[in-house]
């Protein structure tokens, strides 16, 4: 009797919960908008056409949605240093004020401290929670493919158009299936791989970091570096416990994902095992284990828990090797709290995850879509929206120290560690419209544009490959990257050796599948896009 | 005898202290390391007798001691709270359960078992608070989600129930006229101290170090517990070192962060607690409960 | 039916006891449940869990499809066999010792450091550790060092990882059962151990006879509980006491760990819902197992 009740009960709350977890209710745009998008998939072209058309029209009718009398709280999630700075209310309110002639809506930040980020809006993005946007800094495609966000190419044009002309070059990286899920901001995309070292060595050794230009040179610089103090720990590992990075192959090869990609300006459908590449053999597996046995590497270096800066502060580490961009001399100075002297090597080259990686996207259950869309459009268009979610309030978590540079740094009395608004000017949409921190080359933002202009565009720019039909082999051959990628890029293994093995247990666990499923879609992308 | 009796006592202690030695010296390490200079980790490693001693890690962590008073108040609130309702439908659970029959018991014992067993996992668990019981950024989403009964509990204190509980205390209990609420309060939970302050024990435990309900269902400062405080600390520091790349403005946690000694103190910081409550706790831990003088 | 509806209403005080946890299971565990059935299904927030396409089995797939399904498997239960046992050995061990040591101060002191370590999260064990066990720096080294021995380098050494992991497990893990079991013996009756001491039996006899044989089903009862969660691992001690070092991935990859490692660059819900419920099922029916054996052997005891 009680079991079927209980069963009964259960079950109801069961169905209720699940049935509503997708759509919110009252809201037709969202739901809307997604059979649109799938009829227009067919056609390129006429996407245009039909803006165009209907472009005299276009104007009321947005003003019609944006402008509804039905004032909605716009959530906006991002990643922060703490969950409630100080000049919050005050940064919303100005933000409101100037958002208020365009649509009837008011913003809300919800600050996710960045070591909790990525679970907290996880959850957010499976929940069904009405959030309008959520910032992201992985690749939109997971959340994309299984829906947790919308897909917003026919918004765009309508009710950010200020927006797509800003941006509308960086789209072709975020597209996935030629549809856009997401809006990457504006930043630094492509960097160079190179070394970066302790500036107080180099002197002392008067070693002209210009003088550095090849690995060659790096190698002579580390032998010098070594020979004059035997003490010093000349590389320590970058981010991923590897002293020769990720970004190693940037130059050269395009991943695809994890192992498998193709060479950066070569045939887009030679698709190859990274790590079966003449180009790992040398420039990673035997470089690593050359410095290595030469006594150049810190010990433990593929599990020692310290970071690099933590490493270069205590005095007793040279240098590491890693992506560089104009901004990373100033960025790792700051973090180490010493000084260090940056010298790139590799040229560089945009890839599809160079500038998909940091993007807003538009939840499925947010119930305004178009204000959503609208918002981003200001955060990437008015400079006043700009300043605000970079630096807070002027005055108060701010002052211009150089109006007619557009310098900026904080007033009397006032610091990091008791500012009222500390945000980073690569998530505020473009924050090339605002101020320049005084720390900060003044034309900074002129360096990353000649940056991200000037390099070497890869052959599949814009192609995000679709993991759905190899998972199984994704997640085995990630396994096997564990086993041997850090240990081979420190350089512990024998690389004739531990590279051979390493291929082979990536074969058994099925690479050949996912290189010939990438050549499939690739195929099939270089169709559709010319 | 006497003398035996002796020698038993100084070979149980000598083993118990030597085992306590070898427990304590990775704490002791760790509470040095709280109080070492950052630097002097990096370069020599960790010591039991560092050369240079530093309060920084303490410092960074003292510069949040407004939120952490307020995060105590949460902390001790929900420990109270949790912990007592806990407790008492644990207890009441496990005794229905040790009833040597009722209709439905297999059921009931199944039911509870499953659940040890089988969990929806996190998303589902989350949109159920969220989204039907509206908990997101509410006191009750730390105190319900998760730890408030677990199966291994009661099964526990059933077990105790089961094995040292006399049935015949129960059955006179009985006859006596007592309902079963009273037998549970009058009879059973006086002579079933241990269990039940053990259980109470991990139950308030469970809640004071409890990070995860705040990490899922509170953002908002506010309603922190001071292990949420922590962890977020924890995992920002190791969330900035690792990519700092992608981190140039939080300055809060620029280089001058001892993230080697920070870890540690936040550790110590941690365990606090426990040896405040412990020995009052420990006072239930006797022997001595005479059930055959009961009995009579 | 009468009979049914008397009897019902006989128990009812037990049924009232029963409801709130009831209820709360039923909201904290059961309807959230439901969404085991994500398991099975390719996931698409845009029409909700309930109408996402069905899969079948298809993601369970990457649990056995895999050369290292073997190896995952056997680690899990290997690790999980040894830690049960060693844990409840060194656990019955110290709760006995301390329910027999008289001074008052020595059993509160040796308590409360026995317990502690149960305060320290995996994060920072994983730094003990490395204090311990680094290359050049760590304490180990420096007495190998000082009693004229080369360094390991214990990070790229396999064998020495079971052990590890082992001490480490049961470092965190011992002072949580011995409570269980001391607590346990404290409920003896008291006029047993009385008894013995009139018969002039001795101390060992006592503990092999007296104390040991009723602490049996609370023995059994934890048994019978850790069975069911030898198919999972803390994914703590097997990924960040380690390190994620590469070098000790045969020994250290656990079914928790290989999901991890597997599905960082995936991020699929469903993957991962599929791995918990296979550890789930399996553990579920050892547990059925175990206590079909128990009921057998000594019905009182079993679960169910």
């Amino acid at each position: 009797m009680k079991k079927k009740l209980a069963m009964m009960l259960g079950m109801t709350l069961i169905i209720g919960t699940l049935a509503g977890c997708g759509s919110t209710g009252d809201t037709g745009t969202a739901a809307d908008t997604e059979p649109a998008a799938e009829q227009t998939d067919s056609g390129q072209g006429t996407d245009a056409g039909v803006d165009a058309a209907t472009e005299s029209d276009a104007a009321s009718e947005t003003d019609s949605v944006l402008k509804d009398g039905n004032m909605v709280t716009l959530k906006v999630v991002c990643p922060g240093g703490t969950a409630s700075p100080g000049s919050k209310g005050e940064v919303e309110a100005a933000i409101n004020e100037i958002i208020a002639p365009y649509m009837d809506a008011q913003i809300e930040f919800e600050f996710l401290e960045w070591g909790v980020f990525q679970e907290q809006k996880n959850l957010i993005l499976s929940s069904g929670e009405d959030y309008s946007l959520v910032f992201t800094f992985d690749s939109s495609r997971n959340y994309a493919m299984s829906h947790q966000v919308l897909d917003i190419t026919d918004l765009l044009p309508v009710y950010a158009p200020g927006l797509t002309e800003e941006m509308g070059t960086y789209f072709d990286a975020c597209k996935i299936g030629g549809r856009l899920y997401g809006v990457p901001t504006f930043h630094e995309y492509a960097s160079r791989h190179g070394i970066t070292g302790m500036t107080s060595v180099l002197n002392e050794l008067s070693i002209d970091p210009e003088s550095i230009q090849s690995w060659e040179d790096v190698d002579a610089m580390l032998a010098k570096v070594h020979e004059a103090h035997p003490e010093m720990n000349c590389l320590v590992p970058v981010d991923t416990n590897m002293i020769l990075s990720g970004a190693w192959s940037n130059a050269s090869i395009s991943k695809i994902i994890d192992g498998v990609g193709v060479y950066a300006e070569g045939d887009p459908l030679d698709v190859v095992n990274i790590y079966a590449t003449p180009e790992y053999m040398e420039e990673v597996a035997k470089r690593a284990y050359d410095w290595n046995q030469k006594g150049y590497v810190i010990a433990d270096a593929s599990t020692i828990p310290e970071a690099r800066q933590e490493l270069l502060a205590a005095g007793n580490s040279f240098a590491f090797c890693g992506g560089i961009h104009p901004g990373t001399k100033t960025q790792e100075a700051k973090n180490a709290g010493v000084d260090v002297t940056t010298m790139p090597i590799d040229r560089a080259v945009l890839n599809t995850s160079s500038v998909d990686f940091a993007q807003y996207m538009v939840p499925t259950a947010c119930s305004t879509p178009e204000k959503a869309v609208k918002l981003l459009d200001l955060m990437y268009t008015d400079p006043d929206i700009v300043n605000l979610i970079s630096y807070g309030i002027e005055g108060k978590d701010y002052e211009i120290k150089d109006a007619e540079r557009n310098i900026i740094g904080y007033p009397e009395g006032v610091d990091s560690s008791n500012v009222g608004w500390n945000n980073e000017t690569w998530l505020v949409g473009n924050g090339e419209l605002g101020y320049v921190w005084e720390t900060d080359d003044p034309d900074i933002w002129e360096q990353y544009r000649e940056l991200n202009e000037n390099s070497v565009k890869s052959c599949i720019f814009g192609f995000t490959f679709d993991p759905q039909n190899v998972k199984t082999q994704v997640t085995a051959i990630q396994n096997v990257i564990s086993k041997y990628g850090a240990t081979i890029g420190c350089g512990y293994a024998d690389p004739e050796e531990s590279v051979a093995k390493f291929v082979e247990e990536l074969e058994a666990a099925g690479i050949n599948d996912v290189i010939a499923e990438a050549k499939t879609q690739i195929q099939a992308w270089m169709e559709e896009n010319g | 005898m006497r003398k035996k009796e002796l020698s038993y006592q100084i070979l149980f202690n000598v083993v118990m202290a030597a085992f306590s030695v070898l427990i304590l010296l990775p704490l002791l390490l760790l509470f040095v390391a709280s109080f070492t200079d950052n630097s002097e980790i990096i370069l020599r490693g960790y010591s039991f007798f560092p050369h240079q001693l530093s309060l920084s890690a303490y410092g960074y962590i003292w510069q949040e001691k407004a939120q952490i008073f307020s995060a105590y108040f949460i902390t001790i609130a929900v420990t109270f709270v949790g912990t007592s309702v806990g407790l008492i439908i644990s207890v009441m659970y496990a005794y229905a359960l040790s009833k040597p029959y009722f209709p439905g018991k297999r059921f009931f014992s199944l039911y509870i078992l499953f659940t040890m067993l089988f969990n929806g996992g996190l998303v589902p668990t989350y949109i159920m608070y969220t989204r039907y019981l509206h908990m997101k950024n509410t006191i009750f989403a730390l105190i319900l989600p998760a730890l408030l009964m677990n199966a291994f509990n009661v099964l526990l204190i059933r077990s105790y129930f089961n094995n040292n509980v006399p049935a015949s205390l129960v059955e006179a209990a009985r006859i006596d006229g007592a309902t079963e609420m009273q037998t549970l309060v009058r009879v059973v939970v006086p002579v079933s101290k241990p269990i039940i302050v053990t259980i109470g024990l991990f139950i308030g435990l469970a809640y004071w170090n409890d990070w995860q309900n705040g990490l899922y269902y509170v953002t908002k400062p506010e309603l922190y517990s001071v292990q949420q405080i922590l962890n977020n600390m924890l995992r920002n520091i190791e969330y900035l070192t690792k990519n700092s790349s992608a981190v140039q403005k939080s300055t809060t946690l620029a280089g001058s962060l001892p993230a080697a000694t920070v870890r540690m103190a936040i550790a110590v910081v941690g365990m606090l607690p426990i040896l405040v409550i412990y020995p009052f706790v420990q006072k239930y831990f006797v022997r001595g409960i005479a059930l055959g003088a009961v009995k009579e | 039916m009468k009979n049914k509806k008397v009897k019902i209403k006989r128990y009812l005080p037990v049924y009232f006891m029963l409801l709130p946890g009831f209820l709360y299971l039923l909201v904290n565990n059961y309807i959230p449940m439901a969404g085991l059935i994500i398991a099975f299904k390719n996931l698409d927030f845009s029409v909700g869990i309930l109408r996402s396409e069905w899969t079948g089995f298809k993601n369970f797939e990457f649990l056995f499809r895999t050369p290292d399904a073997w190896r995952i498997t056997r680690n899990t239960i290997g690790y999980n066999t040894v830690f049960i046992i060693v844990n409840l050995v060194v656990a019955v061990l110290f709760a006995v010792l301390l329910s027999e040591i008289h001074s008052k101060k020595a059993v509160k002191t040796y308590q409360t450091i026995i317990l502690l370590p149960y305060m320290v999260s995996m994060v920072i064990v994983s730094y003990l550790a490395y204090a311990f066990l680094a290359g050049d720096t760590g304490l180990l080294n420096g007495i190998r060092h000082s009693l004229g021995l080369e360094p390991v380098s214990w990070y790229s050494e396999p064998k020495y990882w079971p052990v590890i992991l082992t001490l480490v497990n049961a470092w965190k893990g011992v002072g949580y059962g011995a409570v269980i079991y001391l607590a346990s013996i404290l409920g003896i009756d008291r006029s047993l151990y009385e008894a013995a001491a009139v018969d002039g039996i001795g101390k060992m006899q006592e503990i092999r006879y007296i104390t040991l044989p009723l602490i049996k089903p609370t023995v059994i009862t934890m048994l019978l509980l850790s069975i069911g969660r030898v198919f999972y691992s803390d994914f703590g001690l097997f990924y960040q006491v380690p390190m994620n070092s590469g070098a000790l991935i045969d020994v250290t990859n656990t079914i928790d760990t290989y999901v991890y490692r597997g599905l960082i660059a995936l991020g699929d819900i469903s993957m991962s819902s599929a791995a918990g419920v296979y550890q789930s099922v399996i553990g579920f029916l050892l547990v059925i197992a175990a206590n079909w054996i128990t009921n057998k052997l000594s019905k009182e005891n079993a679960l169910f």
